[in-house]
């Protein structure tokens, strides 16, 4: 019997359980636990250690399936896998939300975390949730990828049908393994769709914000961000839950600076953040969009990209 | 070999300058990057000043934008530094980097 092992990662939401889920002929084994970040807008439980699953390819090749968490503050879990579980992969599955702000920076950043694991091995890019957000296509893809010097192959997949993910399959072990009957497999492996029917049932996974859970309810759902502020495109407070005054002052005299710098000095380009540190402060971070800006208090020891990430994430769904 | 210098061999910055109640003192921006420095001047003293009023004492700021990290680091009342870094710039080093060298920047 020959073994393969494929690695699955990406961003939060991306659809990395549900890929495994779709080709796993085994009850897959997943560690999810209650979501405690931001991205509880977005859904309840999420992968905290690993993804595990089993997809038998024919009598002689078995596929081991492993998927990583997405958030970045699970990393741990990542270099555990890839120099133990997975050290021997055939290669790195890098699923790519198409609704992201800017899914090249999710590329980019994943790249560089896996540079050394992708060295030796084959990179698949799969972009998932093009249903939802059809633009960039795959033209786009491999235009901007050539431009970042990365020449690797870009499947668009919907990680809730079996029968798409398999086509990461067929490019990653298809050449070696010839005896691989590929229709008997999509049959067997229909029974894992949760693709929506047509009568509205099926596990949907396009991505839904849950408006029960208020923007700042999901900040404060963050270890160590302790208030926000959030602001409409009139820059008036929509929602606060800042309770020092003088950092709420604070936060609307960040938000007022960067929506008067982008007017009055365009050539500089769009402001991503602006952050003050104190040593003995909370730290105040802003993050400012045409329709909307967020003001975020965070104990002084809470990453910056920790707090970035959030903050991005927050605006994004909110703005949906 | 300058203190900025010093800082782009560690790889911290880019561009550097020194500021005392509001003028620049000594400065390592080139001359194309002279807009640039007057709004993040600008900018960074308006922040420090908001920050006086309200009586915290936050002591450094950092603006990104783009592939550009523009901070400030206020090491007393009348003095300011600001560099000019790539966005991913460790912050925590360039923060070490101006708590060992505070008496050098403020005698540039």
């Amino acid at each position: 019997m020959t073994d393969y092992k494929v690695l699955f990662t990406g961003s939060v939401c991306s659809g990395k359980t549900t890929a495994i889920r779709s080709l796993s002929d085994i009850e897959t084994v997943d560690t999810d636990a209650r979501v405690s970040d931001s991205a509880i807008r977005r859904k309840k439980k999420t992968t905290i250690a690993m993804d595990y699953g089993v997809l038998d390819l024919s009598d002689s090749a078995r596929l081991h399936l492993y998927g990583t968490p997405g958030q970045e503050r699970f990393k741990f879990m990542w270099e555990v896998m890839m120099s133990d579980l997975v050290h021997d992969a055939e290669g790195l599955v890098l699923l790519v939300d198409n609704t992201r702000n800017d899914p090249f920076k999710d590329i980019r950043f994943y790249v560089e975390e896996f540079r050394d694991f992708i060295v030796r091995r084959r990179l698949i890019i799969a972009v998932t949730h093009s249903d939802e957000k059809a633009e960039p296509d795959h033209d786009y893809y491999m235009q901007e990828l050539k431009a970042m010097g990365l020449f690797t192959t870009v499947i668009f997949i919907d990680a809730r049908d079996p029968t798409s993910v398999l086509k990461i399959v067929k490019e990653l072990v298809g050449h070696r393994e010839k005896d691989i009957a590929w229709s008997e497999l999509e049959q067997r492996l229909a029974v894992n769709s949760t693709m929506p029917q047509a009568n509205g049932e099926g596990d949907s996974s396009a991505i839904e914000v849950d408006e029960e859970v208020t923007l700042l309810e999901a900040a404060m759902n963050t270890r160590g961000i302790t208030g926000a502020i959030h602001l409409g495109a009139d820059r008036k407070v929509l929602s606060s839950n800042v309770s020092s005054k003088q950092n709420k002052e604070l936060l609307r005299s960040m938000i007022n600076l960067v929506t008067a710098l982008e007017a009055k000095a365009s050539f500089l380009g769009h402001i991503d953040d602006l952050v003050l540190y104190g040593p003995q402060q909370e730290t105040l971070s802003v993050f400012v969009e045409e329709e909307q800006a967020l003001g975020l208090c965070s104990h002084k020891d809470l990453s910056i990209n920790v707090v970035k990430q959030q903050a991005v994430d927050l605006l994004q769904w909110s703005r949906r | 070999m300058t203190i900025w210098h010093e800082m782009q061999d560690k790889g911290l910055i880019l561009y550097g300058c020194v500021l005392q109640s509001g003028d620049v003192q000594a400065s390592s921006f080139p001359p194309e990057a002279k807009k640039q420095l007057s709004v993040a001047k600008q900018a960074l003293a308006y922040i420090f000043r908001s920050v006086e009023k309200s009586a915290k004492s936050h002591d450094e700021a950092h603006l990104e934008i783009g592939d550009c990290l523009f901070s400030g680091f206020q090491l007393d009342p009348n003095t300011l530094l600001i560099f000019l870094s790539e966005h991913d710039t460790n912050t925590l080093q360039i923060r070490q980097f101006i708590d060992q060298n505070k008496k050098r920047f403020l005698d540039v």
